[in-house]
């Protein structure tokens, strides 16, 4: 899975192998969870129950006629491990905010910046419809 | 003299004045002379000199005229003493009317001087530099915030350069140069409007009501805020579309969808904003009516306040985002128009901003 494989050598650049051994088993275990709800679903989208941020990808995404799988983080049993997935992927891509975190067709695709950035310049209903959460 | 006027006065009867007014006449000449109030001899030699003078008048005059004469003439201490008086009186009011009209003159001059000295400390602190600040605006110079006001100061700065590149634009589009050429001066101006957006994330950080409340902006400039700038899709509509002339059919769609997405970004960003207020309205109003301090509820507001900051970094994302697909839509003297129709209008908001402040104000 592309998550698990970016997520992992960021890790290896990291730090010493033992501790980081370590890690990476937890770590493993969160993104073959991570992995598993992706692309299980269309649309994923992970949030935080009092961000207002993640209220506005959601509401982007209904807008648009997503129906998207929304993971509260808080909410969740595995939510500490996910965010700290999801901050490493934040920071891989260039130091966003962790939460909203976007998937779309089993792909990480980015933070509320990402996302609208794709919405204007036309590639993200395309993207949608491919990944099969539009049909029109 | 101010009977000369009734001297002349028509009569049906020709030759003939009307006997009144030559005696009231006489009766003010009498009054004016003794306005100053003089010894009481020479009030007795006056008067007999006046009625000397009116006795002559009476060969003129009316039988009635000379009747009313001999009556005052045989009074003359009561009325006299009596007009004395009240002249006097009159002289003293106006005198003291005088003097406290101009005491409230120095009033208002040392007023004036004031505040003028008051307006110049605040601008040579950089605090009204740039975009037109008008008087209403003097009550906010409370801010001491060293990361707003030199983002006061820049603005001043990038509003200056606006303007240059604005001219520049005109002439290059009226000359017969090259799209090469003319791409540099596209690039130049977006590339300005990017800097803005990086000052204004800073100065988010530094005071992000500050820039949510639009306070650098003109006031008409202000009636168009949202999320501390100007919406991208009504640009879009309102400034650019209208004045893009030999568009293609694909180009046509394009600007369509680019309109449409700003839009729904737009919506999402508001009720995103929505919801922010809502939790913060909810974090200030917890524990309304209780005992101890509201130190806690302030503590969580403050924490929901960095939420803000990201608003308008995605706002101003949004409206960076909007003018790049922009120039990937339009030709490249098609942009340079578009940006050239955006420049002129945000002059003409300005322009409208100090019409408006000041415009002659009605009295209440």
């Amino acid at each position: 899975m592309e998550v698990a494989k970016g997520v992992r050598s960021a890790v290896r650049i990291n730090g010493g192998v033992d501790q980081q051994r370590a890690v990476e088993l937890d770590l493993e275990s969160v993104c073959e969870k991570v992995s598993a709800l992706v692309s299980g679903n269309a649309v994923v989208v992970f949030t935080i129950s009092g961000c207002c941020m993640c209220h506005v990808v959601k509401q982007l995404l209904f807008g648009l006629g997503v129906g998207p799988t929304v993971v509260e983080l808080d909410r969740d049993a595995s939510g500490g491990p996910i965010l700290a997935l999801l901050n490493r992927l934040a920071a891989g891509g260039g130091g966003g905010k962790a939460v909203p975190a976007v998937f779309v067709g089993g792909k990480f695709l980015g933070g509320i910046e990402t996302v609208m950035a794709c919405h204007i310049n036309g590639s993200l209903v395309p993207l949608l419809k491919n990944a099969g959460a539009l049909w029109l | 003299m101010n009977s000369t006027t009734t001297q002349f006065v028509p009569s049906r009867r020709m030759g003939l004045y009307e006997p009144v007014h030559q005696m009231s006449m006489w009766g003010d000449f009498r009054n004016t002379l003794l306005d100053s109030s003089p010894p009481p001899e020479l009030m007795l030699e006056v008067n007999a000199n006046l009625d000397n003078q009116s006795e002559d008048t009476t060969s003129h005059g009316t039988f009635a005229a000379s009747h009313r004469n001999d009556q005052e003439a045989s009074k003359p201490d009561d009325k006299v003493l009596r007009r004395l008086a009240q002249n006097r009186e009159a002289a003293r009011k106006s005198r003291l009317r005088k003097k406290a009209y101009v005491q409230q003159l120095e009033n208002s001059k040392l007023r004036l001087i004031q505040l003028e000295q008051e307006l110049n400390r605040v601008r040579q602190q950089g605090l009204c530099v740039g975009g037109g600040i008008d008087t209403s605006q003097l009550a906010y110079t409370g801010n001491s915030n060293p990361g707003i006001s030199a983002f006061e100061l820049e603005y001043g700065h990038w509003v200056e350069e606006q303007n240059r590149q604005i001219s520049d634009l005109k002439n290059a589009l009226h000359s017969d140069m090259g799209d090469t050429e003319l791409q540099i001066f596209v690039d130049g101006g977006m590339q300005h409007y990017f800097e803005l957006f990086s000052m204004k994330v800073m100065a988010a950080r530094a005071d992000v009501f500050y820039i949510m409340s639009g306070m650098w902006k003109t006031s008409a400039e202000r009636f168009f805020l949202w999320i501390g700038g100007f919406r991208p899709s009504e640009l879009v509509k309102q400034v650019l579309s209208p004045h893009l002339d030999a568009l293609s059919e694909q180009q046509r769609l394009d600007i369509v969808n680019l309109t449409q997405s700003c839009q729904q970004a737009e919506d999402a960003l508001s009720q995103g904003m929505e919801k922010l207020q809502f939790i913060l309205a909810q974090a200030i109003a917890d524990g309304l009516l209780r005992e101890g301090n509201y130190l806690p509820q302030i503590g969580a507001a403050m924490n929901k306040l960095d939420d803000l900051v990201r608003f308008v970094v995605q706002a101003d994302h949004l409206r960076q985002e909007t003018l790049q697909q922009l120039s990937r839509i339009l030709t490249t003297r098609q942009a340079a128009r578009g940006l050239l129709a955006l420049g002129e209008y945000l002059q003409r908001l300005r322009a409208l901003s100090s019409c408006w402040s000041s415009r002659p104000r009605e009295q209440a």
